[in-house]
């Protein structure tokens, strides 16, 4: 279960938007979309454990130059990832655009559980790129 | 120009019901659709998702339309109108938007529409823990819509659907409700039916 039972309204999420280039690690026998689904899966773990309340949306898009692009969302831990595009191919270099949206999380709460992520299932092969902040109504 | 404004809480599968309601109405007949696409991040998803579908898209994101970006959704709007002379604009808005703000904004200061729907999705699998949690919100999404689409039927058994129904019921008794799966196609049919009659 990924909520904890407080009271939320708009004020409550933070967005948080970010760009990493990175090469897939090779896991024997797990292809790129399986990949990009352990990784949101354990993402949304991540997050829940550093405080997240609610995920409201972690969502993004994977893109290599030479594929379509692989459009990717998930709303909760232990729910299945979604995914949309694609195919990628699995050793080379993506750009992916995360964007997470979530209660009681603050941005670098959020940053630091994707760098997590990315490190267990990517090489980076650049630095993470912040491209959002909080939301505020 | 018709303005359909799909609203729901973050996750409910808005983009992907838009894709379908703009596949299903140009199936009837031919048209000119624009999405006008919402989203709080600084990096539009949605919009390079449905613009790589072949669809039409205009973009106000890094915001939300209810609130920081009130004062733009008009002009877009009417900029939309005198270029592309749409025949409808399919508006998604960011999933923490207020609908009621959006309704009210576009009824005082829109001229350019004649005729306005307001799609509200509940996503099945969360209705019942962000109705707990986030009713304010949820309701604000809810109430001024005159069809409600109950998405991801396929997560959940019938009984569940339709006790979800009862309660959508009590927060907005006037909304046509419609459960929907589009990973199985399920309700896509009725609602293109049901857009179809508004439509003519």
């Amino acid at each position: 279960m990924d909520v904890a039972m407080v009271e939320l309204d708009r004020d409550s999420l933070s967005v948080c938007s970010t760009r990493a280039d990175v090469v897939p690690k090779e896991i024997s026998g797990v292809g790129a979309e399986e990949l990009l689904r352990r990784f949101l899966e354990d993402l949304a773990v991540r997050v829940t454990e550093k405080g997240c309340a609610l995920i409201g949306h972690i969502k993004g898009r994977a893109v290599t130059p030479d594929a379509p692009p692989l459009f990717f969302s998930i709303t909760r831990v232990g729910g299945a990832a979604t995914l949309k595009g694609g195919p990628l191919p699995p050793r080379s270099n993506w750009e992916l655009i995360v964007t997470m949206i979530l209660a009681a999380l603050e941005p670098p709460a959020m940053r630091q559980a994707l760098q997590e992520s990315l490190e267990e299932f990517f090489e980076l092969t650049g630095d993470m790129e912040e491209m959002g902040h909080a939301h505020e109504h | 120009m018709k303005l359909i404004i799909l609203t729901g809480f973050l996750g409910s599968g808005k983009t992907t019901l838009l894709l379908e309601m703009v596949r299903g109405l140009l199936a009837r007949q031919p048209a000119r659709y624009v999405v006008l696409e919402n989203e709080v991040g600084e990096v539009d998803v949605d919009g390079s998702y449905l613009s790589g579908q072949g669809l039409e898209v205009r973009e106000l994101f890094a915001g939300c339309v209810c609130c920081q970006l009130a004062g733009a959704l008009v002009p877009t709007l009417e900029e939309i109108e005198s270029s592309l002379h749409p025949d409808a604009v399919f508006m998604e808005a960011s999933g923490m938007a207020n609908a009621h703000s959006i309704v009210d904004a576009l009824d005082r200061y829109c001229r350019i529409i004649e005729k306005r729907l307001v799609v509200s999705l509940a996503d099945l699998d969360r209705l019942e823990m962000l109705l707990e949690i986030a009713r304010p919100l949820i309701t604000s999404q809810l109430e001024p819509a005159q069809v409600v689409l109950l998405t991801k039927s396929d997560l959940v058994n019938p009984n569940e659907t339709q006790k979800a129904a009862e309660r959508i019921a009590q927060i907005n008794p006037n909304a046509e409700i419609i459960g929907v799966s589009a990973l199985r196609g399920e309700g896509i049919g009725d609602l293109i039916e049901w857009m179809w009659r508004w439509w003519n």
